[in-house]
């Protein structure tokens, strides 16, 4: 029991900044973000009853300020997530893709990606790399953001993300694929340059 | 939306939108193959694929050393965690 006793006295000091830190990249909204985080440990005591023990009292946490960000990505869809996609589309895939004779969306020369192998090669040993990631990843449009890191930081299962943020499977994968590229090119801009 | 022609060869839209589901595993057989086929000439798509790969492995380890920066001024945390605190005596 001991390890997995919860000690709100401690909650400040060990998790505020973390959990600010992830709601923050998913939200883009410092203030939202603050504002969350003091709900999540409000909540947490109100239900601290439910803990069980099974996981950490952190994992337990991030749980919660989790449910709470999805639910500000549900009440936010101003515009429905099918209507945004096809509204963009064209324009998006543009940026991309171009006819040409071997097909009507072939990538576009000047956005081919890199041939360049230290893009990739040393990602792991230079630290400048995560900040250049969490950067690239803040400027996802909200659409994107929050399915993006559920998927790839979190990496939960895209069926219980689609679940998560009710979307459609066909919406979440052009939202995925548009992550997809958006996060490469991004990527590849910053840390060649 | 992505929809595929009935034709066999893929645009590089189609194979780069294919290649998360490939990667989950999630693609039928046929579409497999067409992506395949694709890939054996087509080096920017390939290139995509094997960098966001990297990519998706490179961001599995970005995790809580990352998060550094602070959010909350010492102000803001001491009033929270009394906040906190009055709950939990209660």
């Amino acid at each position: 029991m001991p390890n997995n006793e919860l000690q709100p006295q401690h909650w400040v000091e060990r998790y505020a900044d973390y959990l600010a830190a992830i709601a923050r990249m998913k939200l883009r909204d410092d203030d939202l973000a603050k504002d969350l985080v003091s709900e999540t440990f409000l909540s947490a005591l109100q239900s601290r009853d439910s803990f069980r023990g099974e996981s950490s009292e952190k994992t337990w946490l991030v749980r919660i300020l989790n449910n709470k960000i999805i639910d500000q990505y549900r009440k936010n869809k101003s515009q429905d997530t099918t209507e945004y996609l096809s509204e963009t589309d064209k324009e998006f895939y543009q940026e991309f893709f171009e006819p040409t004779r071997y097909s009507d969306h072939h990538w576009k020369q000047e956005v081919y990606p890199t041939k360049d192998p230290s893009f990739t090669d040393q990602w792991m040993e230079r630290e400048e790399f995560s900040s250049i990631l969490e950067w690239c990843i803040r400027k996802l449009p909200k659409q994107m953001r929050p399915v993006f890191i559920a998927k790839y930081l979190e990496e939960n299962e895209s069926e219980e993300i689609c679940k998560e943020y009710q979307l459609s499977s066909s919406n979440y994968w052009v939202l995925i694929h548009r992550a997809r590229l958006l996060m490469r090119s991004c990527l590849e801009k910053n840390w060649l340059k | 939306m992505i929809q595929t022609k009935k034709k066999w060869l893929l645009t590089c839209k189609e194979v780069t939108y294919f290649s998360a589901m490939m990667e989950e595993g999630k693609l039928p057989f046929m579409l497999r193959l067409r992506l395949r086929y694709h890939l054996f000439t087509c080096g920017p798509c390939k290139r995509f694929i094997e960098q966001t790969k990297k990519l998706a492995q490179r961001i599995h380890k970005f995790t809580e050393q990352s998060f550094r920066q602070d959010s909350f001024s010492s102000e803001e945390k001491d009033a929270l965690q009394e906040k906190i605190n009055k709950l939990t005596d209660q």
